[in-house]
């Protein structure tokens, strides 16, 4: 603003009364001025008030620092707010434990679904394919079901319960894709252990055979979601 | 007299202020599984051409405006830059041998800074300049190391991504209103 008060004196041609006794300082005050207007101007910041700024928003940029190399040509960023930055920082670690967990029990229900899947087709053909009915694959696939199913409703709490403090919207992206192919293997495996119970209990009956034919249509099902779930995240 | 030489000062340009309308900043990291490109618009620069020839540029965005189409990725790298606390990624620097406006494209070096995560890093940037409507356009590509700005890694299944990330720009200058 000095420099901006000078350009106009030389402007409105008033020098002060004693200009005259020194002119040679006073023009090289005046050209220096004139030189910190010039770039004043051209930053455009001499005459634009400060505004407050928000934590993590732009504010104007103090006037440059002359020859230091690292000249500031945008404004100035606002410090954020260290106590909310805390809070967040403390938050995204816990969910970034939980999500890290989340994968590996990922891992581990696509491959406890996966022998469930394997198993249910044995104990299917041994029961319904002409394996004799020895019942040898019945506790292999209850046992790797249940191991599934813990693992899957484990799994899937880690990510909704996962605190997600930073704001993202909401899209159709490989992120969403999992959680639609995720949420067609849920209403999988809800309908597995109801279907699964239910088979069970109709031991003798004519109709178990379509119910485990339906049992094991909704277990390729629930698999192959959760295989997509899984594989859409690898793009 | 005094007014005519300051008026003849404040004509003569002490610099070329140039600001960016456009652009996109674009990083590129790999996994053993796939590939996977982040892509920002919503960049913001400025440059200070000297009559000497030297550039005076600086360029940043936030973090957060990068999409690499997995809006869970993204957020994992807001995580693991600390994006709350350090919401840009930036770019200073100096080039030199630049006299506006450009004739023909030209290939330079920015002297640059590079801050991301808190962390700045000095890093050369082949710069390819070439005159745009109104103003320049200059592309560029440079790697940096995730380790060597203390960004931890994000991982998918486990697996870390490289540590060599991978930044591309394409921005166009104009003189500034």
């Amino acid at each position: 603003m000095i420099a901006l008060a000078a350009l106009a004196l030389s402007l409105q041609g008033s020098a002060p009364p004693k200009a005259m006794d020194d002119l040679p300082f006073r023009l090289a005050m005046q050209l220096e001025s004139a030189r910190l207007a010039t770039q004043e101007a051209a930053l455009g910041f001499a005459l634009q008030p400060a505004p407050e700024a928000k934590p993590g928003e732009a504010q104007p940029a103090p006037a440059p620092e002359q020859g230091t190399g690292d000249i500031d040509l945008l404004p100035e960023v606002a410090a954020p707010d260290a106590a909310r930055q805390r809070e967040l920082e403390s938050q995204l670690h816990t969910r970034r434990t939980m999500l890290h967990l989340h994968q590996v029990g990922g891992m581990l229900t696509l491959a406890a679904l996966g022998a469930t899947v394997i198993f249910g087709q044995l104990n299917y053909n041994d029961i319904y394919g002409g394996g004799g009915d020895t019942q040898q694959w019945y506790q292999w696939h209850k046992w790797s079901a249940f191991t599934a199913t813990a693992l899957f409703v484990a799994t899937g709490a880690l990510a909704i319960f996962a605190p997600s403090p930073l704001e993202k919207p909401m899209r159709l992206d490989t992120a969403m894709l999992h959680r639609i192919a995720m949420g067609v293997a849920t209403a999988g495996m809800v309908t597995q252990i109801v279907l699964g119970f239910v088979t069970a209990s109709k031991g003798g009956s004519i109709s178990q055979r379509d119910y485990a034919l339906a049992h094991q249509i909704v277990g390729y099902t629930t698999f192959a979601a959760t295989a997509v779930g899984f594989a859409v995240l690898t793009f | 007299m005094l007014a005519l030489i300051a008026t003849l000062l404040c004509a003569a340009p002490a610099g070329q202020l140039l600001d960016l309308r456009e652009g996109t900043l674009t990083y590129t990291i790999v996994h053993k599984l796939h590939e996977v490109k982040g892509t920002t618009r919503k960049v913001e620069g400025r440059a200070l051409a000297q009559p000497d020839g030297t550039v005076r540029v600086q360029v940043r965005t936030k973090v957060a405006t990068f999409d690499s189409g997995n809006s869970n990725r993204d957020e994992h790298m807001r995580e693991v830059t600390h994006e709350a606390v350090h919401p840009y990624a930036e770019v200073k620097g100096t080039m030199s041998g630049v006299k506006l406006p450009l004739d023909a494209p030209l290939q330079g070096t920015l002297h640059a800074t590079v801050e991301l995560n808190g962390e700045k890093h000095p890093v050369e940037v082949p710069v390819k300049l070439s005159p745009a409507a109104a103003g320049v356009r200059a592309t560029f590509s440079f790697p940096i190391s995730l380790d060597g700005f203390k960004v931890e890694r994000p991982e998918l299944l486990l697996i870390k991504v490289d540590d060599r990330l991978v930044i591309n720009g394409d921005l166009r200058f104009e003189a500034a209103r």
